[in-house]
């Protein structure tokens, strides 16, 4: 027994011991870069000399190396440097310092930091949305981006064309300012198709801001504030692929691709293909559920950085977009005649942009900034017989100065601004009069010009303690409408560490694009009117005008050991003036008059962040909204708004990265316009149904470079049973035609696959 | 009717995390070696672990927090978890080997961090 028991020892033993041989060396092999910090050296050889046993250093400069036998000397060596020999020690820790041949001239590389971004004054709440954020809904453009975000709604225009508006506060799209790294965006002409014409793969972050914003941009957000970021060349991966996929056939690829030239320019190009090449008729109206059609979409873009706070970058956008729709078998032929219901836009944008700052020298809070824009934008487009072309070219400036009075805690960014916009548009109808200031002609100019100088001052107090203040006040001059002026209002109050109050209040401006941003009723039967004009330029009325005040409250909590938090907010808005489309004056009209009465919209939301469990994420949210205007027969709720809507948004990521992501929303009753004048069949119930939506993803990452997704939008397939009005008699002599009273969705359920390939 | 299941659901999801069985809760404080921000990371994501409530690891002390529910896991297999991405404790060394495949700003045995910045 004894025996037995020393010899199961000695095999122990002498097993250890082999392990022990067996057992790798590990080393460190780094130089000194120009400063003198150490860097790793990768591919680096090792080799026991007088022998070719040996070894390469990973990225990391680790090597690891079998011993040999009676070798005791290691030889490092790597292209351009002198080789080092070393004698083994088991005792010490391998670490070899290379030292360049002085005959190889150095060279290295400097590397990009990332920008620092828009500063995000904490007294303004806004939620910044992180990629992460925009991959749990992977399709496809900005329009779709705001899924998971309580705070915005994003709604169909009509049934014909696709459209999708952004809603904030229950009010329509052009109400929020879309701001394309704090420049102008989607306003103008692109203000209805223009959040279609942003890819999701561009964009590096989106920050939402309820309610007033800062002056700094412009006096045209009402509603509240979204800055697009697109990928820069300085932070973006070098190569980025994205295909996407659906089962109606829709088809998207991007490619986002930067290379580095020399030490000081980098540049990214950003591009875009995608089509709809099929017609599709799922609900058997004769009318395509979608329109058919393809977009070009292009951005090249530099940097240049001097190293010495110098900041410099410009960038070309071309983008090519046409949409075909209306009945199934339309042709060319069609246009204008009683055979087909037809529709067509067909876009065209140049843009081009720039940016330099620079930051004084060892004053981290002084800079200089100085932004401008040239875009050229053409429309050309007709639903049925309504004919709409436009043309706009428009120049941007910015400058802003940006300093401190005393000390940090008083900081002010002051500066100069100019906008020239100049619009060619016809609006024309080869069938019905358009009625102008009471007076019937079948086409109609709406060419304007405007040129808007303007300065403005930003105060911000910060002393890092539990109050600060944003105070901004713009003044601008308008050619066509003289002064205007923008004052601007935040508070921040931290009653506790976790709890946070915010109160807002300010004053926006916008001269609404009547046609452009009317897609929905261009695509029906009604006449369209003209009435209560106000003035002699544009459309005739003055430009929206509206005062915005909101409170916020929002406490953060653990429970459980897991983070979560608790937003309350309201918002008023009210306007002073308003291009309003009353579509319940007449159901044959759509009559745009200049606000008499009152116009407003108050909206209240409740929202609930938490962990669930470790990775699994839970967002609820109930938003409850009242928007009223004083039509031409009295005070109503805005229409296709609904008053009630409740959201959770579900997320697990497993620990091999699965990830899972749920959303449902109810959406409660909404108010269509009247109909009492149609045809008993094609009359409408006064309010919709409320309806649940639904929508899933999964996501696999694999390895660090791929990553695939498959997903379902409105799983329980719900769709408008007769979404167009008079589908069956477009050109009926009674003219009930209606594509616009949609207030749900109009195709069901739908499955998309995609697959991300990114390079670092 | 929608709406009644909708707030259902809501109830089905939000109840778990109130009716929670409360076991018994530790806080440890273990020193754990590493440089940056990466291994922050990865120490702390070694330790989304059964049984470990929350852990918070300090780049400048080396000081790693762990709140645990010792009936569910022990303080030798934290440190067990914590060496076995690479990183050293004051009971339990990390593997040459897996200490090897580290990112060089990690390599915490052969130089310290002063002058290199995270990525």
């Amino acid at each position: 027994m004894k025996l037995i028991r020393v010899l199961l020892c000695a095999i122990t033993l002498t097993m250890t011991m082999g392990v022990a041989h067996a057992q790798k060396i590990m080393g460190l092999v780094v130089e000194k870069n120009a400063k003198g910090v150490e860097e790793p050296l990768a591919g680096a050889n090792v080799v026991w000399l007088g022998t070719t046993q040996g070894a390469s250093t990973e990225a990391n400069g680790v090597f690891m190396i079998d011993p040999l036998e009676g070798a005791t000397h290691l030889v490092i060596s790597y292209v351009g440097y002198k080789s080092d020999t070393i004698k083994f020690n088991p005792q010490t820790r391998i670490k070899v310092i290379l030292v360049p041949d002085e005959l190889l001239d150095e060279v290295t590389v400097v590397g990009w930091k990332p920008s620092s971004g828009i500063d995000h004054t904490r007294s303004i709440n806004t939620t910044v949305m992180t990629e992460k954020e925009l991959f749990k809904a992977a399709c496809c453009n900005l329009s779709e981006s705001f899924e998971t975000n309580p705070s915005v709604d994003v709604a169909f225009t009509d049934a014909i064309t696709g459209t999708r508006q952004i809603q904030m506060l229950g009010l329509a799209g052009p109400n929020t300012m879309i701001s394309i790294e704090n420049m102008p965006g989607v306003r103008g002409l692109a203000s209805s198709q223009g959040i279609q014409f942003i890819p999701g793969t561009w964009i590096n972050s989106i920050q939402v801001t309820k309610g007033t914003g800062s002056v700094i941009n412009g006096y045209e957000s009402i509603a509240g504030q979204i800055n697009v970021e697109l990928k820069k060349p300085e932070e973006s991966e070098r190569l980025y692929v994205n295909g996407y996929v659906n089962n109606a056939a829709r088809s998207e690829l991007n490619v986002n691709y930067t290379a580095h030239a020399g030490e000081k320019w980098a540049t990214t190009f950003l591009l875009h293909g995608s089509t709809r090449p099929f017609e599709m008729d799922s609900n058997d109206d004769s009318f395509l559920d979608f329109p058919t059609g393809t977009q070009i979409n292009a951005i090249n873009r530099w940097v240049y950085n001097n190293g010495k706070g110098l900041l410099a970058q410009f960038g070309v956008k071309l983008l090519s977009d046409v949409k075909l729709g209306g009945q199934t078998d339309f042709s060319a032929e069609d246009k204008f005649t009683t055979n087909r219901y037809g529709f067509e836009i067909d876009t065209k944008r140049y843009e081009a942009w720039g940016k330099v700052g620079y930051q004084f020298d060892g004053k981290p809070y002084k800079s200089i900034g100085f932004q401008w824009s040239v875009m050229q934008h053409d429309h050309a487009s007709f639903y049925g017989f309504n004919e709409h072309d436009a043309n706009e070219k428009s120049v941007y400036a910015n400058l802003i100065y940006q300093s401190i009075i005393g000390s940090t805690n008083h900081k002010f960014k002051a500066g100069a601004s100019f906008l020239y916009d100049r619009v060619d548009e016809t609006f024309a109808n080869q069938e019905l009069d358009i009625i102008y200031r009471d007076t019937p002609v079948n086409s109609i100019l709406f060419d304007r010009k405007e040129f808007v100088p303007g300065v403005f001052m930003e105060y911000n107090y910060d002393a890092g303690g539990k109050f600060s203040a944003i105070a901004g006040l713009r003044l601008d001059h308008h050619n066509l409408f003289g002064p205007l002026y923008t004052p601007r209002l935040h508070l921040r109050y931290n009653a506790t560490e976790t709890t946070t109050l915010r109160v807002s209040g300010g004053r926006g401006i916008r001269l609404a694009n009547l046609l452009t941003e009317s897609t929905g009723v261009l695509a029906s039967a009604r006449q369209f009117v003209f009435t209560g004009l106000q003035a002699n330029y544009a459309y005739g009325y003055k430009p929206d005008m509206a005062w915005n005040y909101g409170v916020n409250l929002s406490q953060d909590f653990t429970l459980d050991y897991r983070p979560g938090s608790i937003t309350v907010d309201y918002f008023y808005t009210d306007f002073e003036n308003q291009v309003v489309l009353d579509m319940d004056y007449s159901t044959r009209e759509a009559r745009f008059f200049g606000l008499t009465g009152r116009s407003f919209s108050q909206s209240f939301q409740f929202q609930v962040d938490y962990e669930l469990i470790r990775r699994f994420d839970l967002r609820m949210a109930y938003r409850w909204l009242d928007v009223q205007t004083d039509y031409t027969n009295g005070r109503l709720t805005r229409p296709l708004i609904p008053q009630h809507r409740a959201f959770i948004n579900l997320a697990y990521e497993t620990k091999n990265r699965w990830k899972f992501d749920y959303t449902v929303q109810v959406l409660g009753k909404q108010r269509i316009p009247n109909t009492s004048e149609n045809l008993v069949q094609y009359q409408r119930e006064d309010y919709s149904t409320s309806y649940m939506l639904m929508n899933a993803q999964v996501t696999k990452d694999i390895k660090d470079k791929w990553s695939v997704y498959l997903g379902v939008e409105n799983i329980n397939n719900f769709t408008l049973d007769n979404p167009i009005v008079a589908a069956d008699d477009p050109f009926g002599a009674h003219n009930n035609f209606d594509s616009s009273l949609v207030w749900g969705p109009i195709f069901g359920r739908m499955v998309y696959a995609g697959f991300r390939f990114r390079v670092n | 009717m929608k709406t009644n299941s909708f707030l259902i659901l809501l109830l089905i999801l939000v109840i778990p995390v109130f009716v929670q069985a409360q076991d018994k809760v530790v806080t440890a404080t273990i020193k754990v070696y590493g440089n940056c921000g990466m291994c922050k990371s990865r120490i702390e994501k070694a330790l989304d672990h059964k049984g470990i409530k929350k852990a918070t690891w300090n780049t400048k002390t080396k000081s790693l927090e762990v709140i645990y529910v010792p009936t569910r896991i022990t303080e030798k297999q934290i440190h067990e978890l914590v060496a076995s991405v690479g990183h050293d404790t004051d009971l339990v060394k990390a593997k040459d080997t897996v200490y090897g495949k580290l990112p060089y700003c990690c390599l915490y045995r052969d130089h310290d961090h002063s002058g290199i910045t995270d990525n």
